[in-house]
């Protein structure tokens, strides 16, 4: 069997990653010259970009000096490229298990990824998935953060590198439902959601040894999430977090989110987390890091060893070794701290598109009616950041537009996922920017929304909204169809 | 003509400067160049692609019964024809061709060699079905075109005869062609079906501006697209395909090799830049492509128009040898090492990175 592929079990069919840098560096010195003026007058360059074109996520900070731009190209490019199995030539490392081998894969143009297909009738295979995978835990430690499944982990891959003798963690079937209801007016709508049954575990035993069966396996569904605008998050301070977190519900107002506390592995700290749907890591270094680790089974400085479970332990020893490193005393690192550090840099100046149409009157309309409605609460239009910790200036001390408080909140039984991650619920997740999201169609080609893609549109994304926010939806439920339409006209501006 | 019409942000990149907004006497001229361009240039070249890639299939279909040299001279040309309606193309990869998949169903490079060698050892049937779920990296055109050609630069090239005779001689390769024709043209075919009818994406492209485009709200938007096409694929010319080679002399990164077609893909991506300029797909200037937008300073429009000359036939000129018979691959010119060879694709780099400043200056 020596000619047995090196690639992978199960369908990867990526989007090809185009050598696209954002756009050339000659280019955007060119852009650059004519904000000069305003630069030099002591104005800084503008937080957002005017872009509204399919590339409108993948623009840089403007303003950057050619050391930046260099080192965002540099990490565009380790954004796109793809990793592969060992003993190739050319970033050898993927695996021996993984869900993608590339960030790309996952976040088109760097923007959101979609959900397994829909069929009409009967149920799909999470192997047909582009961009979603499973967060997995048999429990949770408020303070150690979630159990791991024995022999899984806290994440499932279901692809294996084949010719290491890899084998997919699990077969995952999806199963999708629908239910319909009624807006006050009358309209009928359908809302659907995807249930994912693990099938053919790869080592049920360590499961049975560790007393545990299959239904005690949490799951947590997790469509890839746009980047853009991620640096600006990491410059928001404790204290203004804090200073909108209610956990108690002092106000009485019915909203009572909450700040999450990770752990920060360098530093083996508890922080306030503020990256990811439950904002389970403290900085977008860890995140990618841990993407790195998870997602593409590929080492680097923050996770050095393979991410593959016991049963998989015998592909992971067989992984070829880049190399001894005598320094660490460990092997070479799939990815150092170059491509570690730029593609962290790349994902910090990830710019934030400009809103669109701002003083058209339906926009102003459904922009009250956003505030109205109290979506406004969590969604808050506009935060100030601080210093930002890696002392990016572009990204410190700037007023900025996410409508998000980043803080967890219940979201109701509708969308829990029932999967713990340090103080976050099963019911709670965190409250997402909305910047550019008028702007995912044109970007992704799709509509689907929130954290599994079940959303087909805005309307049933608001429509899913439970828990904290039932008021806030029922509020939109209750709104004349043009009402309705001007609210959701305005998220398209922005 | 010479009136200005409208200044459009060059690449989305003078943030937050809020430049002005379109006119509304402007409109016309912009709309009807997204309305012609949707219509004639980038859904017409889809059509045109989905008939090269049918026929494409069709000779290969035909190859699997009877794997002689007519039918191998029948493929290898239809292969060639379909190939240059794709290149044009990516001077617009946006919309379904991007989001939609194909793009990497039909044109991921580098192939992964190893696993098609499995493919065509192993015994899992060559069906539809399980040609459409398999990875970008072992099918589309460039499986097709290994499979039809067969060796690489330095080992020499392999007569339509002798393909016929390794073709015959291994049933599993001409199943798998067959399969792999049929899967580009489906992936062609969804790709016109796409651009085309009321809901599609040519309708949201043509309607920028209007409530028939969600997608484009704005004209300015959907003009600003495709002049990131043009540009976009611009730079790849200039960074990656010429750009890398000669600064590596690595061959890896020269798609096309088997077919020595790489300097032809590389003339229709700068043709498809053209098509998109003149609003035309056959060199004639419709008046309703983005030069028309562009139309305010006769000298700026006019150093576009050289530029496509030039970037044309510096490309041209790539494997020219001095003794002036014959003519190397693009592959070969750069594994050669020469001097000569190194300076022409210089200069094909310089020349489409003028081009790409021209543009820039032309239509910002």
């Amino acid at each position: 069997m020596r000619e047995q592929s090196t690639a992978c079990h199960g369908v990867r069919r990526t989007r090809r990653a185009r050598c696209r840098a954002g756009l050339p560096a000659w280019l955007y010195g060119l852009a650059m010259l004519s904000l000069a003026p305003a630069i030099a007058a002591g104005e800084r360059p503008p937080v957002t970009v005017d872009s509204a074109t399919s590339n409108a996520f993948s623009h840089p900070l403007p303003g950057m000096n050619d050391a930046q731009v260099a080192r965002f190209t540099r990490g565009d490019a380790d954004f796109e490229t793809p990793f592969v199995s060992g003993g190739n030539a050319i970033r050898p490392g993927l695996g021996p298990v993984f869900n993608a081998a590339s960030c790309e894969s996952c976040h088109p143009r760097d923007s959101r990824g979609a959900p397994p297909p829909h069929p009409v009738n009967g149920h799909t295979n999470l192997a047909d998935a582009e961009s979603l995978l499973l967060r997995v835990s048999v429990g949770n430690d408020p303070d150690a953060g979630p159990t791991p499944v024995p022999s899984m982990g806290t994440q499932l891959q279901q692809q294996a590198v084949a010719g290491a003798g890899a084998v997919p963690e699990a077969n995952v079937e999806v199963h999708w439902r629908t239910r319909t209801g009624r807006y006050a007016d009358g309209t009928a709508y359908e809302l659907r959601w995807p249930e994912f049954t693990l099938t053919g575990l790869a080592d049920p035993a360590a499961l049975a040894a560790a007393g545990y069966t299959i239904e005690d396996i949490r799951i947590s569904p997790r469509v890839a999430p746009p980047i853009h605008g991620r640096g600006y998050i990491e410059a928001i301070p404790d204290a203004t977090l804090l200073a909108l977190a209610d956990p108690a519900d002092a106000d009485g107002d019915g909203i009572s989110g909450r700040a999450n506390r990770v752990l920060d592995v360098g530093s083996g700290e508890r922080v306030i987390g503020r990256i990811g749907l439950k904002a389970n890591n403290p900085s977008l270094r860890q995140q990618n890091a841990g993407a790195y680790h998870q997602d593409m089974g590929v080492t680097n400085p923050v996770f050095p060893g393979e991410s593959a479970g016991t049963v998989n332990r015998d592909a992971a020893d067989d992984d070829p070794e880049l190399g001894w490193n005598s320094a660490t005393g460990r092997p070479d690192l799939e990815a150092g701290e170059r491509i570690l550090g730029d593609v962290t840099f790349y994902t910090q100046t990830l710019a934030v598109p400009s809103r669109r149409f701002v003083d058209n009157p339906e926009v102003r309309h459904g922009e009250r009616l956003f505030e109205q409605a109290g979506c406004a609460a969590c969604h808050v239009p506009r935060l100030a950041t601080g210093e930002h910790p890696e002392g990016i200036a572009l990204l410190s001390n700037r007023e900025i537009a996410p409508y998000s408080d980043f803080l967890l909140h219940d979201m109701g039984e509708g969308l829990a996922d029932g999967r713990g991650d340090f103080l976050a619920s099963g019911r709670e997740w965190r409250t997402p920017p909305l910047w550019g999201i008028g702007l995912n169609e044109l970007v992704t080609g799709h509509r689907f929304f929130l954290h599994d893609g079940r959303a087909r549109g805005l309307a049933e994304a608001i429509l899913w909204h439970g828990g904290e926010a039932e008021p806030a939806r029922e509020r939109f439920r209750h709104l004349s169809a043009a009402d309705r339409d001007a609210l959701l006209l305005f998220l398209r501006s922005l | 003509m010479n009136t200005r019409i409208f200044r459009l942000t060059p690449l989305a990149l003078l943030a937050g400067l809020n430049l002005a907004v379109p006119t509304v006497h402007a409109e016309p001229v912009a709309e009807r160049v997204l309305e012609h361009t949707a219509e004639h240039v980038i859904t017409r070249n889809y059509v045109r692609l989905a008939v090269a890639a049918d026929r494409l299939a069709d000779r290969l279909t035909a190859l699997r019964a009877t794997p002689t040299a007519e039918h191998v001279i029948a493929a290898r040309a239809a292969w060639r024809e379909a190939r240059a309606y794709w290149e044009t193309g990516e001077a617009h990869l946006f919309g379904p061709v991007d989001t939609d998949g194909h793009d990497p169903a039909m044109d991921s490079w580098p192939l992964d060699r190893r696993e098609l060698a499995g493919l065509i050892t192993g015994s899992a049937p060559l069906d539809g079905a399980h040609i459409a779920r398999l990875d970008g990296d072992v099918k589309g055109f460039h499986a097709i075109e290994f499979l039809l050609w067969n060796r690489p630069v330095g080992e020499g090239r392999e007569s339509a005869a002798q393909a016929a005779g390794r073709l015959a001689d291994n049933p599993r390769q001409r199943e798998l062609l067959a399969a792999l024709g049929a899967d580009l043209h489906d992936h062609a075919a969804a790709m016109a079906a796409a651009w085309q009818g009321s809901e599609g994406h040519g309708r949201q492209l043509a309607g920028a501006g209007t409530p028939d485009s969600r997608l484009y709200p704005a004209v300015r938007g959907a003009v600003q697209e495709l002049v990131e096409g043009m540009d976009g694929i611009a730079d790849e010319l200039a960074a990656a395909k010429l750009g890398e080679p000669l600064a590596s002399g690595r061959l890896d990164g020269v798609e096309s090799p088997w077919a020595r077609n790489t300097r032809a893909d590389m003339q229709h991506n700068v043709e498809g830049i053209r098509n998109l300029w003149l609003g035309s797909l056959d060199g004639i200037d419709s008046g309703a492509g983005l030069r028309a937008i562009a139309a305010r300073q006769d000298a700026e429009v006019e150093a576009v128009d050289r530029a496509l000359l030039v970037a044309a036939g510096r490309l041209a000129a790539i494997g020219e040898t001095d003794g002036g018979n014959g003519r190397l691959a693009f592959a070969e010119a750069v594994a050669s090492g020469e001097e000569a060879q190194q300076v022409r694709i210089q200069a094909a780099v310089e020349a489409v990175r003028d081009l790409q400043a021209r543009l820039e200056e032309a239509l910002h």
